[in-house]
């Protein structure tokens, strides 16, 4: 029996300590650690309504805009304000091309490399690279003398023993299953996912000034004016073509590289689709909005829950069931620690209890975390991409219902599968999903020409 | 915020060549990126100097990418190189999508410069096209007041071991 700590864990954003106690070379229980404090809903206290944005943003520049966004849809929530539609559009654009250029980072550049092995790409053969390329996908950067030239810079990086941003991995592990040519082809679309995120967010710049951190929302609308007449406008026809363009580069780029890459990847781990399930229930607010917020049947992806794994039911999902437990968290609730407090009547008093450091181990029978534990009504609730993804599913979601059995039937995998291929091929999903509203930039667009 | 990437490059390439730091402000950021303010940088500037404002969000001045001045754009008294360099390989940046300068790279943001929508008190060098009343200022800004908030922000550290050092630059 034995106690694995991994903190920091690694190739993510944020501070997580995970503490496991292992029992014959299995997994038999294990606790979550957020190790940093913000008090983000401190700050915002007593401040202008109107720039809580600004603030809540600054939670996470990976994950940039959707604090800014629900941020500004809770205060304009609570002022019963409904933004313009041109605002809908885009924020509805914006949030797509965070989906796209989001799950492309996370596929390669921070979960590729529990896949791939760096040095493995080193004993490749670039001409049967090539040749595996070109029978899974169309790229066109698929040649013997492109993959010899990657193999070539990973060499030498590897021989000058700094390995840069692949030092510290357990490269050469026999857990590491892929063929050296798929590592090779991994680790090349690796180093092209580097720019493709940076020139795809580029839509980000358009739309909300920068990346990360856009600064273009408002309580109410976005300042992203469009006058179709107008040279200095935010958004005029100059703007909306290069919008067009960066997003039919990302269509190429997600279909061609992405996808296949998954794919192939995740055939070499099918072992994979039998392990780390969650407790069974899935949560999913829904995105998109078509007209009103308010009206939550209309989103593109919908609202809604999923229980013990059952996706032939859907059940609606009622945001005052959502509280939260402070029991093992370093926190203090006024009266009693022990009862779960709705967001609506939460408290946040920072207390830590925990050990000085440095030390081995969490008391886990007490508090051991800065995350306060949510439930929904008093369910363990899975949120995320795989979520949304499997809401949509049981909300019926032609597309993703495509999409999703698609994938169960490449893999010939059991329904079952679905719960756990996870997160890649959600994040794949909603990327051929989530162009949807580039698609409709264009229409959008037509329609918004006239002047105001 | 994070730095622009042609700071760390810049920085680092000044220093491989000249074997010495690129000149720095008080707050030992690099000149060649913090030394301007970003009002005098920005493309709205005319505007400002007419006194042509966006007084609405969405408005005709938003339109036609009015000075944001009186939505609490806070380009006075921010110094860094946004409306130089611009964003994401220069895209845009804030003003230029329609949305006021927040001085997030300021010293000491988020303490100095909320309320971020509430306008600068009497910033000196109004418009030259227009008379403080037709913009509803009575307050006539003063040169010596405009280059005191340029020296503010640009202080340069003078070498080291010379006679103008600071007493925190001796090792």
């Amino acid at each position: 029996m034995a106690r694995v700590v991994v903190d920091p864990v690694t190739r993510i954003e944020g501070h997580l300590r995970i503490e496991a106690q292992v029992d014959g070379g299995k997994v038999s229980d294990a606790w979550s650690s957020g190790t940093m404090f913000r008090g983000i809903e401190l700050i915002v206290r007593n401040r202008d309504p109107r720039e809580a944005w600004i603030w809540t943003q600054r939670i996470c520049a990976v994950c940039t805009m959707v604090h800014a966004l629900a941020s500004v849809r809770a205060v304009e929530n609570a002022l019963g304000i409904e933004v313009p539609n041109n605002a809908r559009l885009v924020r509805n654009i914006i949030s797509a091309s965070q989906y796209i250029q989001d799950h492309v980072v996370h596929f390669y550049h921070l979960h590729a490399l529990d896949w791939v092995d760096i040095t493995g790409a080193l004993r490749a053969d670039p001409a049967k690279t090539s040749q595996l390329a070109q029978s899974i996908s169309e790229w066109p950067k698929s040649s013997t003398t492109y993959f010899k030239s990657v193999q070539d810079r990973i060499r030498k990086l590897v021989e000058s023993r700094q390995l840069s941003l692949f030092t510290s991995g357990y490269w050469g592990h026999p857990a590491y299953r892929l063929p050296p040519e798929a590592d090779l082809m991994a680790v090349a679309h690796y180093l092209e996912a580097l720019e493709f995120q940076r020139d795809f967010i580029r839509v980000h710049a358009v739309l909300g000034g920068k990346n990360p951190h856009l600064q273009t929302f408002l309580v109410g609308g976005m300042t992203t004016s469009l006058d179709v007449n107008e040279p200095q406008a935010p958004l005029n026809p100059e703007r909306i073509d290069f919008l067009v363009q960066v997003a039919q580069t990302a269509e190429a780029f997600v279909d061609q590289v992405l996808i296949p890459d998954v794919l192939a990847v995740a055939g070499f781990y099918t072992d994979w689709f039998s392990l780390g399930e969650g407790p069974g229930n899935y949560l999913s607010y829904g995105a998109f909005p078509q007209g009103s917020i308010n009206d939550t049947a209309q989103y593109f992806l919908p609202r809604g829950l999923i229980l013990n794994n059952d996706i032939s039911k859907l059940y609606p999902l009622d945001p005052n069931k959502v509280a939260e437990y402070v029991t093992h968290s370093w926190y203090e609730y006024a009266g009693c620690d022990q009862i779960a407090k709705p967001p609506a009547e939460g408290e946040t008093k920072p207390k830590y209890t925990g050990p000085k450091p440095p030390y081995e181990f969490l008391d886990v029978e007490q508090k051991y975390s800065w995350l306060k534990a949510p439930r929904y009504d008093e369910h363990v609730m899975e949120v995320g991409p795989l979520s949304r993804m499997l809401v949509a599913y049981a909300g019926g979601h032609a597309d993703v219902k495509v999409a999703v059995d698609g994938v169960l039937a490449h893999f010939r995998a059991p329904h079952r599968a679905v719960f756990y291929i996870g997160a890649h091929r959600g994040a794949g999903a909603r990327n051929a999903i989530a162009r949807q509203p580039h698609r409709r930039l264009d229409r959008g667009t037509a329609r918004q020409h006239a002047p105001r | 915020m994070p730095a622009q990437r042609c700071e760390y490059c810049g920085g680092l390439g000044h220093y491989l060549t000249f074997h010495e730091m690129a000149p720095l402000d008080r707050y030992n950021r690099p000149l060649f990126a913090y030394g301007q303010i970003i009002h005098d940088q920005c493309e709205r500037r005319a505007h400002y100097d007419a006194g042509e404002f966006v007084e609405e969000w969405g408005d005709e001045g938003s339109r036609k990418g009015w000075c944001l001045y009186k939505m609490g754009c806070k380009g006075p008294d921010a110094t860094y190189n946004c409306p130089t360099v611009c964003w994401n390989s220069g895209t845009s940046w804030p003003v230029k999508s329609g949305h006021g300068c927040i001085a997030c790279a300021s010293h000491r943001f988020w303490d100095g410069m909320s309320p971020f929508y509430k306008p600068l008190p009497k910033v000196p060098g109004f418009g030259v096209d227009v008379s403080a009343e037709e913009i509803g200022w009575g307050v006539v800004g003063g040169v010596a007041a405009l280059t005191a908030a340029h020296a503010e922000g640009s202080l340069v550290r003078p070498k080291e071991g010379s006679k103008d050092a600071l007493p925190e630059q001796s090792k």
